[in-house]
């Protein structure tokens, strides 16, 4: 059975807009979740909430701001906190082809801390940091997307950036560390 | 400040991007997969019966919550293709058990229930149970999943808590995870040499501590604790870590003092760990789970097959037989979509279906399942324990079954028993042989549950936060609600 019942075809207009928007997609997907497994799902979800009501998506002003606000909203309602809490690394959020730039020397590594860092945020949080720093939004955007006032929000990033900003160590200094996982495993307890 | 605040932001920006995919980059598995979970998305709100899948769209927070309070740690996500990690290390150890890492649904037994609900005094639960159970927490955190090739847990899950009054700054973790039987020793040294795929700061001390471990204190617990400057302010994070027979009881916490830190995290450790020896939990014990032969309990004995999954696959899909967040009322509003599958307890809310160490556990256990099922929860405000909310659960049971199994459910024999003990009402006007009124407390919280025989369905509401009279009033008119949907759109409601 099709999306849209029977043997009718799925509109063009909304499978023209996955193949265009997917890519974003995953990455906003990525950079909430911290890794590639909860990102597939998050994108999945979100895609199948919109699809279920495409005629009407299709009708809003900004098609990108109403499924990003799916998504974020998603992400948000509680559902994936489970992933809040898992550590990832740039090689895993990266893996599979997934947008594996060149980075020169230590780059990684500090990615690596960001992304357990990110970790430990909350999921709100996490979302206002990557409709920033991502998506690159206005506050009051952000607070569009979350429902919330823009003072909500820069509170928020303001309290997700002091924990970021209070644990990651000097930043570049990261290459001439050894990987946590090898210190871990030499270390004399 | 102001550099460091620059400096974050570039590395978050660059972070982010990199996460981008490159235009060249394959997404059609997702592009299927997502047109596919949108097709049984929509199969499901059109009350199509007979979908084979058992996935959960959109799976809750609350599945996790209920799925390992009354049937384990168990994931309801449906697998999703095309998520495969490479492993960056090299093996330290074989790995016996890896169709069971966490996530894939599989996980070999159930903890018992009570642990999850352990913390030390001044801790506060966040969010839900994670069905991955992160040993290393505020010290690090676990990579079952990327470090596949290393020993892997057949069983646990993990919770975050904070500190009560910290202001968000204080946090703890909870982790337990059950290795194959005979294994839990090796997996201690494991965590020790840090050959587990759990990270740990590179600047934690082993500090003394004996846990209640049942190996002698030299292997069997161990306390790392670490402080550091963070930002101004002093920082200390403790790990304490306790093995009981083939189980690792974890818990860390970060706090503003090393007191705390080490408070927080031995008591924690200890209480669970203690709960489980008070048990009798046959994996904290070294021994295989239950005297079953039968998957899932056998799976924990050394070179036991895959164990099937917790969770059945449902027979047949139950529509959205949902009142409307208007036909609740009294403010009542759904978090997250509802639960299916075979796994469901007869009356979610006061019934306990995890009969580990319960004398008759066979028995218990031997009991049947639902065939089909689903559960959802609605609450008022912020869902405290005192606020109005309202359990919903539908179960569909084999044919010409559902009347033995409902009078199960009237004198508490069957797979899934009450808690609390339950006192049965009248319910004025219905037949009594097909329906149900009953109240009881715990925890100061009195529920009332309505359930309701139709053809080969049981459906059960209950409500609690309420007055007496209209907490009984709405169990029974919104079981009259979900009945009727029930009729309308179930088939085996008309015993088919």
């Amino acid at each position: 059975m099709g999306l849209f019942g029977g043997a009718a075809p799925r509109p063009e207009s909304a499978e023209r807009y996955v193949e265009a928007a997917l890519p974003r997609l995953m990455g906003a997907a990525l950079s909430l979740t911290g890794n590639r497994h909860d990102a597939e799902d998050l994108v999945q979800d979100t895609l199948a909430k919109v699809l279920l009501h495409w005629r009407r998506v299709e009708q809003a002003d900004s098609v990108d701001a109403y499924v990003r606000k799916v998504m974020v909203n998603t992400f948000v309602s509680g559902k994936r906190r489970r992933s809040s809490r898992e550590v990832v690394s740039h090689d895993l959020v990266t893996s599979d082809g997934a947008g594996a730039v060149a980075s020169p020397a230590g780059a990684t590594e500090d990615r690596d801390q960001m992304w357990q860092l990110l970790a430990t945020l909350s999921p709100r949080q996490r979302a206002v940091l990557v409709l920033r720093y991502y998506d690159d939004l206005p506050d009051a955007a952000i607070a569009e997307v979350l429902g919330c006032s823009p003072v909500s929000v820069r509170v928020t990033a303001h309290k997700g950036m002091a924990r970021l900003r209070e644990r990651l160590p000097a930043l570049g200094e990261s290459d001439a560390c050894p990987a946590p996982t090898d210190v871990a495993a030499t270390t004399s307890r | 400040m102001r550099d460091t605040d620059e400096a974050v932001e570039g590395l978050l920006r660059d972070t982010f991007g990199a996460a981008r995919p490159a235009s060249g980059d394959d997404l059609t598995g997702l592009r299927d997969a997502s047109w596919a979970r949108a097709d049984r998305l929509r199969r499901r709100r059109a009350g199509v019966v007979g979908a084979t899948t058992a996935g959960v769209v959109g799976a809750t927070a609350l599945a996790v919550v209920v799925g390992t309070g009354l049937w384990g740690p168990q994931r309801a996500l449906d697998p999703v293709p095309a998520a495969t990690t490479k492993a960056t290390t090299k093996p330290a150890v074989s790995n016996a058990s890896a169709n069971l890492v966490p996530g894939s649904g599989s996980f070999a037994y159930r903890f018992p229930d009570g642990l999850s609900g352990v913390m030390a005094n001044g801790l506060v639960p966040v969010g839900n149970i994670s069905s991955s159970p992160d040993l290393s927490g505020q010290a690090g955190g676990c990579r079952w999943e990327e470090l596949k090739d290393r020993r892997q847990p057949i069983a646990g899950w993990s919770r975050l808590f904070e500190v009560e009054g910290s202001g968000g700054t204080g946090a703890a973790n909870l982790g337990v995870a059950g290795f194959t039987t005979g294994t839990g020793e090796a997996a201690m040294e494991d965590l020790r040499r840090g050959a587990l795929p759990c990270l740990t700061a590179p600047d934690l001390d082993a500090r003394t501590w004996n846990g209640p471990g049942d190996a002698g204190p030299s292997d069997s617990s161990l306390l790392w604790t670490g402080t550091a400057n963070m930002g101004g302010t002093t920082r200390t994070t403790s790990l304490a870590v306790v093995r009981v027979g083939d189980v690792l009881v974890a818990s860390s916490a970060l706090t503003d003092t090393a007191e705390g830190a080490r408070r927080v995290a031995t008591e924690t450790a200890t209480a669970a760990a203690t709960l489980l020896l008070d048990k009798k939990f046959p994996p904290a014990l070294g021994e295989p789970l239950g005297a079953s032969r039968s998957a899932p309990n056998a799976a924990s004995k050394p070179g036991a097959p895959k164990a099937t999954p917790v969770a059945p696959e449902a027979a047949y899909e139950i529509a959205d037989v949902y009142p409307s967040e208007e036909e609740l009322g009294n403010g009542l509003k759904y978090p997250g979509d509802p639960i299916t599958g075979a796994n469901m307890p007869t009356a979610s809310g006061v019934q306990m279906c995890d009969n580990t160490g319960e004398p008759d556990q066979d028995a218990r256990d031997a009991k049947p399942d639902p065939v089909a099922g689903t559960q959802n929860m609605a609450w008022a405000g912020a869902g405290n324990l005192d606020d109005p909310a309202v359990n919903i659960s539908v179960t569909g049971w084999v044919p010409g079954t559902g009347a033995e199994r409902f009078g199960e459910l009237q004198r508490n024999e069957g797979g899934c028993r009450w808690m609390p003990d339950q006192q049965r009402l009248a319910w004025a006007g219905v037949d009594p042989a097909t329906t149900w009124l009953s109240t009881g407390t715990e925890n100061g919280i009195t529920s009332y549950l309505a359930s309701r025989l139709v053809g080969d369905v049981i459906v059960s509401v209950v409500v609690n936060g309420l007055p007496r009279d209209q907490a009984i009033a709405e169990a029974t008119r919104l079981n009259g609600i979900v009945t009727s949907k029930v009729k309308a759109n179930v088939p085996a409601a008309k015993g088919r």
